[in-house]
């Protein structure tokens, strides 16, 4: 299944952007290229809210870790959500991802960790 | 396992095995007939290899192609081949009856020692477990006959062996000793054993089939332990070192078989020799035991180097005849009785049974003997050191008492002479200066008597060497006249004449008080014995010494009696004197004296005649120490003046406490009528003691009963209660019994005394007496009634030990695990000693006993366990808190031995019992199998239960479960027997009935397994049916794949070899997704509960959605602490192809989210544990991706196959490319520690053609 965007929003300069599909080998780099576009100049911030991906594996846990490597040189914070998802929620804890971008359980949590810092 | 109802299992057997054979038993009845070989054989085994990979299991003996006698495994297998049976009575193989081979078959088969004997000749045919039981005669006795083989014990198993094909009886031995030569010695072997007919074509006994399991080494040991508790038993009640050695020796003399013959030497004392304590199994005095022996000497036996080195050796003998063995001892093991702190040491000398191997068990054996004899030894020592001890004490207090009596009576003779007529004298105001001097001269005499007392103080002061005398220049024969006329009014008074003949002699050296003692004591002998005459004293120069001559005219001394005179304590006896009275040690303290001068004294004496005493003096000084000498002369004081002195000092306060000693502060109650006396006595005992006065008996005894004194001095006579009155009152009152009462009478002559001390009075005195007497009886009375007190407590206490010991020796005994013994002892050890702590250790890193500890070896070696105890801070063990502490450990040891033994035995069997269970296929399909064998916790009642799975042919599957009656190693074996010959008919017959039959005819004829029960179900995963036949078992549990049940019960036939019901055929379906549960009765029943509750309980549980591991996990659920083993079977029905997964997909991204949606999709249809699931999505996706990336050449292709087993999910995924080593860098290579993490094994395989990984995860126990 092709990975696709389902949604972006943008709100006082925050991106939020729902994934949905599997994220692989294959897909990696269109999604990359999808959250690339997603993101405007004055955005100070990006969510990537993974709750309903279908498949995440190392290729997406590279591709994430290049985005917040990307975001952090701009200047700008990157957040995930892995609300539901327990494959992106397993995966995520297994390659300890918190220690590098903060997950939170929830879009809205995301959101509020952005605005009060 | 199951017992039949109505019996122990073992007479059950022995009654029901007789088979019911008979010449109407049709062939095809019999259970090596039916089908040819070929044709099983080309039917048989040729389904599915069954998997074996659990490696714990031991895999079975693949059945060869091609079973004829060269297809065996093993030493016999090889043998069988190679015999040329052609030259044996059995003839050439292929003329072998088809009985014949078949039982060959399964006797090589089978893993349990068996033995075919066949024909009347008996030719032996064994299989490799049976090649110990012949020891050196194998490989000779292979193809042998019987008879040959079994020579030396042919006359008890041969007509065993005959008896079974003339009447063709099963036999049956349980642990019967045969001597059996395989060791190049006749050797104690001990076997259970039976022998059963083998039934030929024609239905009569072609052979017999010998099952046999050597016990000799668990007889052995329980009949070691056996050896070890009578020994221990012997020591309860020794009572001296021999008594020890005896009883020991006596106990291990009943069992001869074990040791044959045994003795303890014992150094004597000075170490030079050693003595023979106690023997059994020799005579005393033999060559081999004589009653002495040089204890250095290496000949009959080493002592000194056992002893010295505290070590074991080995003697070898020259054949030692034992009466009653029947072949002569050729070794004996000497070994070091007693501790290495040099406690009771002696040697053990132990014979060693020539029917055994002296191995290590053996040598545990002996060591443990030497172990409970030296604590036995040590405990008879203890005793004897305590009697010792006791008696030497009881001596020492009939020495004082006397010592007492008797000075009392040195006192009395004086007193009783002077000092009334003085007191009388002195009381008249109107005396006369002249009497006043001559009455001083009296009371001069009465004190110099008093010195006797003091003579007997410094006596035992010369006797420790510490009278330091002075010696001065004196005129001897004026010193010696001057003491003899202070004498002079005594002997006057007693009608005699005292003749003094003392010219000047100076130049004598003399103590003057010691002088002044020799010439009193002289005196005061010759006046006791003299009746009428003289007493003279004459001194003398003579060839340079001064001799003084003290002679009378008195009885005399016998001339046997000389020698003894001067010893201490010596009375001559019968010789008439003024009185009995005197300590017997005037005389000795003389010699002492005069010793002391250097000089001599000798008697003369005649019968009836008289006797002379002379001293002689030498004269000057040169043989006197010089220290000691004082030229000044001695003062002109006279002995008189001085006696003054010391009167004065006698009587003083400090002597007198002195004389009342330890037992100061008691309570004196004193009944007297006599005001007077009355307060005499207050006062005179009232200075050590407190003391009440009352006026007659009937007060004494209100006041003793008020509150008991320690002490009654009572007159005799009194108003109202009298003496005697008054002491029967007190000794009929428990309160008042112990209390000490002394009576006093004025009353003269022994029969009052008698009548006094007939009454039970403790001392009896007579007046007058002088103070002095009073106070030495009142406090050697009190003395004495503190000693009986303190005994009595001790007695009281050591009685109230002795029941604790034994009611902790019973808790401890009552233990049946080793680590029970150990927690009890010491608990038990800690509450009897009082310890501060006590601890059971492992021999192995034990420490040697600490200052004040005491450590108790709890059975033999060096790795025995130890019990260690250390006394509560500041406190010490006492030599009676160590006994109990080794008595204690005695009986520990004994328990231990039991238990260890028990422990070991449920091991062996339940070890046996889990090599018999079959290791499983490991599925998935078309049937998911997992098994479960819990072995009863309960120590002796492991084995029996039994379940096997057999492929059968066409690929159906055969499912067995078992339970064989009885339990332990004999329903291990039948065991597996009824496994190997289930097997065989399964694969002959395609029914579920009728291998059930043949296997209840089987065991018809054979005996063994007789009334065991088994439920077998054929399944066919072609059509989905499940045949079954179930004879005696529990019902079988079918749980469909919705979680419904139902037990398939009938149709039911009889046990196996009962005649009655046979098994009919059952039908059912087992469709995929259902579980059938086969089971043990131990898995339903509960004592007290009708098997249908426990059958309802189980059916009451939820299975559904279980996988079959679960399952067997739930079924299971509250089997902790049965007592019955349980065998539990379920083998769940796969649809084809829903066990596993399998992909093929060209090697492309685009692949990558198929195979994870295919993946999935399988997960959930064989309902995986969601996050089991995950987690293998995972790693199965980042294998594939790795795949993917590393391909090889284009159009490559990419494999997916995934299986689940019983307990675990396996996915492999290959593809043709090279993994590479990873990469861990900004999170490449990431993917191999993802499957790491998420796997519990993972493995990458490079190989020529592509990588292989293959992923592992264990699915969730059932919860």
């Amino acid at each position: 299944m092709t990975p696709e965007v389902v949604e972006v929003s943008h709100e006082r300069g925050v991106v939020v952007v729902r994934l949905r599909g599997e994220i692989d080998t294959g897909t990696v780099e269109a999604t990359a290229a999808d959250l690339g576009r997603a993101l405007r100049p004055e955005d100070s911030a990006m969510i990537v809210d993974l709750a309903e991906i279908e498949y995440i594996g190392s290729a997406g846990v590279r591709m994430l870790h290049e985005l917040a490597a990307r975001l952090a040189g701009e200047g700008r914070r990157l957040r995930l959500v892995t609300g539901g998802s327990p494959i992106a929620t397993r995966l995520l804890d297994l390659v300890a991802m918190d220690g590098v971008v903060p997950v939170d359980a929830s879009v809205e949590q995301a959101a509020a960790a952005l605005a009060a810092a | 396992m199951r017992v039949l109802s109505g019996g122990s299992s073992v007479s059950a057997f022995t009654q029901l095995t007789v088979p019911r054979c008979s010449a109407t038993g049709a062939p095809g009845d019999g259970a090596f007939t039916g089908s040819s070989p070929t044709a099983w054989r080309s039917r048989g085994w040729c389904g599915p290899p069954l998997a074996h990979t659990i490696p714990t299991m031991a895999t079975h003996r693949a059945p060869a192609e091609d079973r004829g006698l060269a297809g065996f495994d093993g030493e016999t297998g090889r043998l069988l081949a190679r015999t040329d049976w052609a030259a044996t009575p059995l003839g050439p193989p292929a003329q072998w009856p088809q009985p014949l081979r078949t039982a060959v078959s399964l006797c090589m088969a089978s893993r349990f020692p068996m033995l075919i004997a066949w024909g009347r000749e008996l030719v032996q045919i064994y299989n490799d477990a049976y090649i110990p039981i012949y020891g050196s005669k194998h490989p000779r006795s292979f193809g042998e006959l019987f008879a040959e083989t079994w020579s030396e014990i042919y006359d008890v198993i041969g007509p065993m062996a005959h008896g079974v094909l003339d009447t063709g009886q099963a036999t049956w031995s349980d642990d019967a000793l045969l001597l059996i030569d395989r060791l190049g010695f006749q050797e104690d072997t001990y076997f259970t054993f039976s022998y059963s007919p083998i039934f030929d074509a024609t239905g009569s006994v072609g052979g017999m089939l010998s099952t046999a399991i050597e016990t000799t080494e668990r007889v052995l040991d329980a009949r070691r332990m056996r050896a070890i508790g009578d020994l221990a038993s012997s020591a309860a009640d020794v009572r001296s070192f021999d008594g020890a050695a005896r009883a020991g020796l006596a106990a291990l003399g009943r069992h001869p078989e074990d040791l044959p013959f045994a003795l303890v030497y014992a150094p004597v004392p000075g170490g030079a020799e050693a003595r023979l304590v106690a023997a059994t199994g020799v005579l005393p005095d033999g060559p081999i035991a004589p009653e002495r022996q040089d204890f250095g000497a290496a000949e009959p036996w080493p002592l000194a180097r056992v002893l010295e080195r505290r070590e074991a050796v080995d003697v070898d003998l020259a054949g030692v005849e034992v009466p009653g063995a029947p072949v002569p001892v050729r070794r004996a093991r000497l070994l070091p009785l007693g501790r290495a702190d040099g406690g009771a040491a002696a040697v053990l000398v132990a014979g060693l049974s020539p029917r055994r191997r002296f191995d290590a068990a053996y040598s545990r054996f002996a060591a443990l003997v030497a172990d409970n004899l030296a604590t036995a030894l040590d405990a008879g020592r203890a005793r004897e050191e305590e009697r010792d001890r006791a008696e030497a004490l009881a001596a020492l207090d009939a020495a004082k008492t006397d010592f007492f009596a008797n000075v009392s009576h040195e006192f009395r003779t004086p007193l009783t002479l002077l000092l009334a007529p003085i007191e009388d004298a002195l009381a008249d105001e109107q005396l006369a200066p002249a009497q006043r001097e001559r009455l001083d001269l009296v009371r001069r005499n009465a004190l110099r008597l008093q010195r006797l007392v003091d003579a007997l103080l410094d006596f035992s002061r010369l006797g420790a060497g510490r009278l330091e005398p002075t010696f001065r220049p004196t005129d001897l024969g004026e010193a010696t006249a001057e003491i003899a006329s202070s004498f002079r009014s005594a002997i006057e008074a007693a009608g005699l004449r005292l003749e003094v003949d003392a010219p000047a002699l100076g130049g004598v050296w003399v103590d003057r008080d010691a002088w002044e003692r020799v010439v009193l004591n002289l005196l005061s002998n010759a006046l006791k014995h003299t009746f009428e005459g003289a007493i003279s004293v004459r001194v003398r120069r003579a060839d340079g010494s001064a001799e003084v001559t003290v002679a009378d005219t008195g009885v005399g001394i016998p001339p046997e009696e000389r020698s003894e005179l001067f010893k201490r304590f010596h009375r001559v006896r019968g010789a008439r004197s003024r009185t009995n009275e005197g300590a017997g040690i005037g005389l000795a303290l003389v010699a002492e004296m005069v010793r002391l001068h250097r000089g001599e004294i000798v008697v003369d004496s005649t019968p009836g005649a008289g006797s002379a005493f002379t001293v002689r003096l030498p004269l000057g000084h040169g043989h006197l120490p010089a220290d000691r000498l004082e030229e000044t002369p001695a003062a002109p004081v006279t002995g008189i003046a001085r006696a003054f002195v010391e009167e004065a000092e006698r009587w003083s306060p400090d002597a007198d406490a002195r004389a009342a000693g330890p037992a100061a502060g008691a309570r004196l109650l004193v009944a007297d009528d006599n005001a007077d006396v009355r307060a005499y006595l207050a006062r005179l005992l009232g200075q050590h003691y407190a003391v009440e006065a009352v006026s007659d008996g009937q007060a004494a005894l209100e006041a003793a009963r008020r509150e008991p004194p320690d002490l009654v001095l009572a007159d005799v006579m009194m108003p109202r209660l009298d003496g005697f009155g008054l002491l029967r009152a007190l000794r009929t009152d428990p309160g008042t019994q112990r209390v000490p009462v002394v009576l006093v009478s004025a009353r003269a002559g022994e029969e009052a005394s008698v009548e006094g001390l007939e009454a039970g009075a403790d001392d009896y005195l007579v007046k007058p007496f002088s103070s002095t007497e009073l106070l030495a009886r009142v406090r050697a009375n009190l003395d004495m009634a503190a000693l009986r007190e303190e005994a009595g407590r001790r007695a009281e206490r050591h009685a109230r030990r002795l029941s604790e010991l034994a009611d902790a020796s019973v808790r401890v005994a009552a233990c049946r695990a080793p680590s029970d013994v150990a927690a009890v002892v010491a608990h038990e050890a800690r509450a009897i000693v009082s310890a501060g702590s006590v601890v059971v250790e492992d021999g192995e890193a034990s420490a040697p006993a600490a200052e004040g500890e005491v450590v108790v070896l709890l059975g033999a070696g060096t790795s025995a366990r130890r019990l260690r105890a250390a006394p509560a801070a500041g406190a010490v063990f006492s030599v009676e808190d160590e006994a109990l502490l080794r008595q204690l450990g005695l009986v520990a040891a004994a328990t231990l031995e039991t238990a260890q033994l028990l422990e070991r035995e449920h091991q062996t069997v339940e070890t046996l019992q889990r090599s018999l269970l079959p290791a499983l296929p490991d599925g998935p399909e078309p049937f998911e199998i997992a098994g479960l064998y819990l072995p009863a916790t309960a120590g002796d009642r492991v084995g029996g239960d039994w379940y096997d799975v057999i492929a059968l042919p066409d690929g159906r599957l055969g499912v067995v479960v078992g339970d064989v009656v009885g339990h332990g190693l004999g329903a291990a074996s039948e065991m597996g027997i009824l496994r190997s010959a289930t097997r065989a008919y399964a694969v002959e017959h395609p029914g579920a009935a009728e291998p059930v039959a043949r296997l209840s005819a089987f065991v018809g004829r054979f005996g063994e397994g007789f009334c065991s029960t088994m439920a077998y179900v054929v399944l066919d995963p072609a059509d989905a049916s499940l045949r079954y036949a179930i004879a005696g078992h529990v019902p079988l549990l079918l749980i469909a794949a919705d979680g419904t049940t139902r037990l398939l019960e009938d149709p039911h036939g009889s046990p196996l070899g009962v005649r009655g019901r046979p098994a009919a055929e059952g039908r059912a379906e087992l469709r995929p997704g259902d579980t059938l549960v086969l089971f043990t009765d131990g898995l339903v029943e509960r004592r007290g509960e009708s098997i249908d509750v426990g059958l309802d309980t189980l059916r009451s549980r939820s299975f559904a959605g279980l996988p079959v591991a679960a399952l067997l996990d739930r079924l299971a659920d509250g089997q902790t602490g049965h007592d019955d083993d349980v065998a539990v079977l379920a083998v769940r029905a796969v649809a084809p192809g829903a066990g596993q997964l399998e992909l093929d997909l060209p090697s492309e991204p685009a692949s990558l989210a198929r195979a994870r949606a295919a993946l999935r999709s399988w997960l959930a249809q064989i309902g995986a544990d969601p996050r089991a699931a995950t987690d293998v999505v995972l790693a199965a996706a980042e294998a594939l991706a790795n795949g993917v990336e590393h391909a090889g050449a284009a159009g490559g292709r990419l494999r997916l196959h995934a299986r689940r087993t019983a307990d675990r999910l396996v996915v492999t995924v290959q593809d043709d490319g090279h993994w590479t080593e990873p990469v861990v860098r900004d999170g490449r290579g990431k993917g191999l520690r993802i499957m790491r993490a998420l796997m519990d094994t993972v493995s990458i395989v490079p190989g020529p053609d592509g990588t292989r990984v293959e992923l592992t995860r264990r699915l969730p126990p059932a919860t």
